[in-house]
């Protein structure tokens, strides 16, 4: 058992490392299991952007519920790595919990790099229930980077509900948001009515 | 391997530049990041640089100078020869992915950028494959 928490610091500092170590770290943390859970999440709220940003990668890969526990709450985390990674992470549970609620939750007061990764995260799920709190979202968003993500998941979740909300982009001054509302518009034209 | 390499990241959106800061300082531990928000005088502050970079990521819709026209100016210089330049663009026109090919970008990566791949994509394109993720 010493030399697993031996290995185990080791695979931690592996965390910090570049590319095919930190990779090859990541995917031995996963194989260990539920038993690296419960110290995983320890270390994930400390406030090495990495090293968090890797374990919140693992613990989504993990699937145990305690992990699910841990990322909804470095969801709320200042550090948009972590709260984007574990949002990205949490996506992993949606066959086993309903997801959509926590992420909807924290939407309007997370940073806008958060809501960036929640709003594409959204698009896999193709739940109409996060048709309307987007629409919210997209007028009171300042990023144009932030619109075309919002439009582009409402034109893919498919609601006809959604377009007059787009349409009053059709006249945005950042060019990428007016081409994605004639994208998400042509989408929900032919979008099956819900 | 990234690690230690040098970039340079021409963009005008601030959550995308928030977001390149963070993903090449805290991810791939770059060595060194520049970021301009604007491309005036593009070559001659490249120039200033520490390090000339060894990647050069240009938002398209850059302004004075836009990115097609950054590329020109990159490809005629020899002391960029070994650069690769990647066009990173939030644009919805496949269009877009064919014309960036023709001019000659090294690759293209899609805005928003994804916290979870981009380190991936970024390694991919240093070991010599083309990516044209948009």
């Amino acid at each position: 058992m010493t030399s697993q928490w031996d290995e185990f610091g080791q695979l931690l500092d592996a965390l910090n490392a570049d590319g095919t170590e930190r990779f090859k770290a990541q995917r031995r943390l996963i194989e260990m299991g539920e038993i690296v859970v419960e110290p995983l999440l320890d270390v994930m709220l400390s406030n090495n952007y990495r090293k968090t940003w890797a374990i919140a990668q693992v613990l989504g890969e993990i699937g145990d519920r305690r992990c699910l526990q841990g990322l909804v709450l470095a969801l709320r985390s200042e550090n948009p790595l972590l709260s984007s990674t574990a949002a990205k992470s949490l996506s992993k549970f949606q066959n086993q919990v309903d997801i959509l609620p926590y992420l909807l939750e924290v939407f309007p007061s997370v940073d806008v790099i958060t809501q960036q990764t929640i709003t594409l995260t959204l698009q896999q799920f193709r739940d109409s229930r996060a048709v309307k709190p987007l629409m919210e979202q997209l007028r009171q968003a300042k990023s144009p980077v932030l619109r075309c993500a919002i439009i582009q998941t409402l034109g893919i979740l498919g609601d006809s509900i959604a377009a007059p909300t787009i349409r009053t982009f059709a006249n945005d001054p950042d060019h990428h948001v007016r081409e994605w509302v004639i994208e998400a518009l042509d989408q929900l034209q032919s979008s099956p009515t819900p | 391997m990234s690690h230690g390499a040098h970039f340079l990241y021409v963009e005008d959106d601030s959550l995308s530049r928030e977001v390149m800061q963070i993903l090449l300082n805290e991810v791939i531990d770059a060595g060194s990041v520049t970021i301009l928000p604007t491309s005036d005088n593009f070559i001659e502050r490249v120039r200033q640089l520490e390090h000339l970079p060894d990647f050069i990521l240009l938002d398209i819709y850059v302004e004075p100078v836009n990115g097609y026209d950054l590329l020109t100016q990159i490809r005629a210089d020899s002391d960029f020869a070994h650069t690769k330049v990647i066009a990173v663009t939030a644009s919805v026109m496949s269009t877009e992915v064919a014309l960036l090919k023709a001019k000659g970008f090294d690759g293209a990566i899609a805005k928003p950028l994804d916290f979870a791949t981009f380190p991936s994509l970024i390694h991919r394109i240093e070991a010599g494959e083309v990516i044209w993720q948009v």
